[in-house]
């Protein structure tokens, strides 16, 4: 299964939300990383035929998926970032309700919600209206809904907001095990929800890609280098001003700054490895007082 | 030795021992060839059709079948004439307005994303229920008309303008307000549908307006609604293929 974004391009009025895109994808986990409104969510509604292209195309096996249609959406998984249900059903009733728009007939609908259920953990809530559950439990049912037609192209759009760090990592764990023998398009803002599963890492910004490759090229790719200072009470204002602070720890006698800096920022400082939220910083961040 | 003791002793020689490991293989095997072969099937239409019409709140077609008894009663009583063009206006304005939780159900859920990008998708959906409202509200109308007409000597011309007109109407109302661009809230539906129940009242009530225009008019006025209603819904349908291009 190939995915081939060529010159991809979305505008709304006289906003571009995406802007001449090319990228390729296959089996694996795909990780977008951006800040919001850069764009992911209109690329992945395009991906899953909900938007118009205004130029360019997306090929599915070398084929227009929107001249695919329906086969193509036979492929497709999507969570979406606002994820709607009927809050009247309960969990079983409204996967069965999404296993029959896709098409699933009712005995091979039953079998594949009776596997789905335990395998994203709502087996004691299966019974439970949708309104009533926590949302932890909304979600993984919103993963149960994607993944009822077994789909080769699975799009998530911020699967992760709005859920606590033990649910998070539940999460990342489960679609790492989805992730076998098919695509996984993961978007997010929260770098550590990719940091470990995805094989490929896109940064978005402002409609195109700034930065590509797996973790460790994403790495490589910053320029600048990462510092550990400490920092008297009195100039932590200064520095936050004169660069970018990926962290900051309050300590009694100032403060323990961590600082992106192509040349060293204090005379105490120290190098320290590079993370993937410093990365982040580096192509999407500002420094204090510097306009979004 | 004869036949049967032949065959005994055969049984004794060779009593079959099952061999439970390859009868549970063969009986997966059986039911993953059996999904298998379903997985290549798809829902056909009719049973889409039913499974969204389990999806239908039956309360909204309950109280629409109340509402019509309260109306059928209005005619057999012996009301004035203008009260009862007042009631019936009322009531059809009503009759119209119980499709509306049904019909903004997908939108006040939110669920049109995931629908859109499912196989039957969002339009398939919204013509699927457009469809089974307009059979249920067709068959309580004829059975309502019938009833008027036929039991309580109501003239149909009269059903036609102070009945069937405004329910028109209103439906297009609702369905105009369902595909507009604007992403107007079921509750605007109504106040508009109310609005148009009002103007309603004051044109029936006008004896001058009312007796100025001819049976042939009404008939006109009636044929331009239910076309007006025909382009909302075909504009609702076509509403469900760009709604999220509409910027935020």
């Amino acid at each position: 299964m190939e995915l081939e974004l060529n010159n991809l391009t979305k505008t709304f009025g006289s906003f571009t939300a995406v802007d001449h895109m090319n990228l390729t994808m296959s089996n694996g986990v795909y990780g977008l990383l951006g800040v919001n409104g850069a764009g992911k969510t209109t690329l992945m509604r395009m991906l899953c035929t909900l938007l118009r292209p205004t130029g360019g195309s997306i090929c599915c096996d070398g084929k227009d998926i929107f001249k695919m249609d329906g086969e193509y959406r036979k492929l497709l998984g999507y969570l979406p970032q606002d994820f709607g249900f009927y809050p009247e059903f309960t969990v079983q009733d409204y996967l069965l309700y999404i296993a029959a728009i896709k098409g699933i007939r009712p005995e091979l609908a039953k079998k594949r919600v009776r596997e789905l259920i335990p395998q994203v953990g709502l087996t004691k809530a299966a019974g439970r209206k949708m309104k009533k559950l926590s949302g932890g439990m909304k979600r993984r049912a919103g993963i149960a809904q994607a993944m009822l037609n077994d789909p080769k192209i699975l799009v998530l759009d911020e699967p992760t907001a709005g859920l606590d760090p033990n649910e998070r990592i539940r999460f990342r764990n489960l679609i790492s095990e989805l992730s076998e023998e098919r695509l996984v398009l993961l978007s997010t803002h929260i770098v550590s929800d990719i940091e470990y599963i995805a094989n490929k890492i896109w940064l978005m910004k402002d409609g195109t890609l700034v930065q590509e490759g797996t973790a460790q090229e994403v790495l490589e790719s910053m320029p600048e280098k990462v510092w550990h200072c400490r920092v008297e009470h009195a100039r932590i204002s200064e520095a936050m001003k004169q660069y970018k602070v990926s962290n900051m720890k309050s300590e009694p006698q100032g403060a323990l700054l961590r600082i992106i800096s192509p040349e060293i920022p204090f005379p105490n400082a120290v190098p320290a490895e590079p993370s993937l939220e410093d990365v982040f910083l580096y192509y999407f961040g500002e420094k204090v007082g510097e306009e979004a | 030795m004869n036949l049967e003791e032949q065959f005994k002793s055969c049984q004794k020689l060779y009593r079959p021992a099952p061999a439970e490991e390859k009868i549970s293989e063969t009986i997966q095997k059986s039911a993953y060839a059996f999904y298998e072969a379903r997985q290549e099937l798809l829902l056909s239409p009719g049973e889409f059709l039913r499974i969204q019409l389990k999806l239908i709140r039956k309360r909204w077609w309950l109280l629409q079948f109340l509402l019509l008894c309260a109306a059928g009663a209005m005619l057999a009583s012996p009301w004035e004439e203008n009260q009862i063009q007042r009631g019936m206006a009322v009531c059809s304005t009503l009759f119209s307005i119980l499709t509306i939780p049904e019909l903004w159900k997908n939108r006040s859920c939110q669920s049109m994303e995931i629908e859109k990008a499912a196989l039957y998708s969002l339009r398939q959906i919204y013509a699927a229920r457009i469809l089974l409202f307009g059979i249920a509200d067709i068959l309580l109308l004829t059975l309502f008309g019938g009833t008027a007409v036929l039991g309580l000597r109501f003239p149909p011309e009269q059903l036609l303008i102070q009945f069937l007109l405004p329910v028109t109407v209103t439906s297009a109302i609702c369905f105009g307000t369902l595909s507009s661009r604007h992403k107007v809230t079921e509750s605007s539906a109504i106040v508009l549908s109310v609005l148009w129940s009002a103007l309603w009242l004051l044109i029936t009530l006008n004896e001058q307006v009312y007796r100025m225009i001819s049976l042939p008019a009404w008939a006109g006025i009636f044929g331009a609604s239910l076309l007006l209603l025909c382009l909302t819904v075909i504009r609702t349908l076509d509403f469900c293929d760009e709604y999220l291009e509409i910027p935020e």
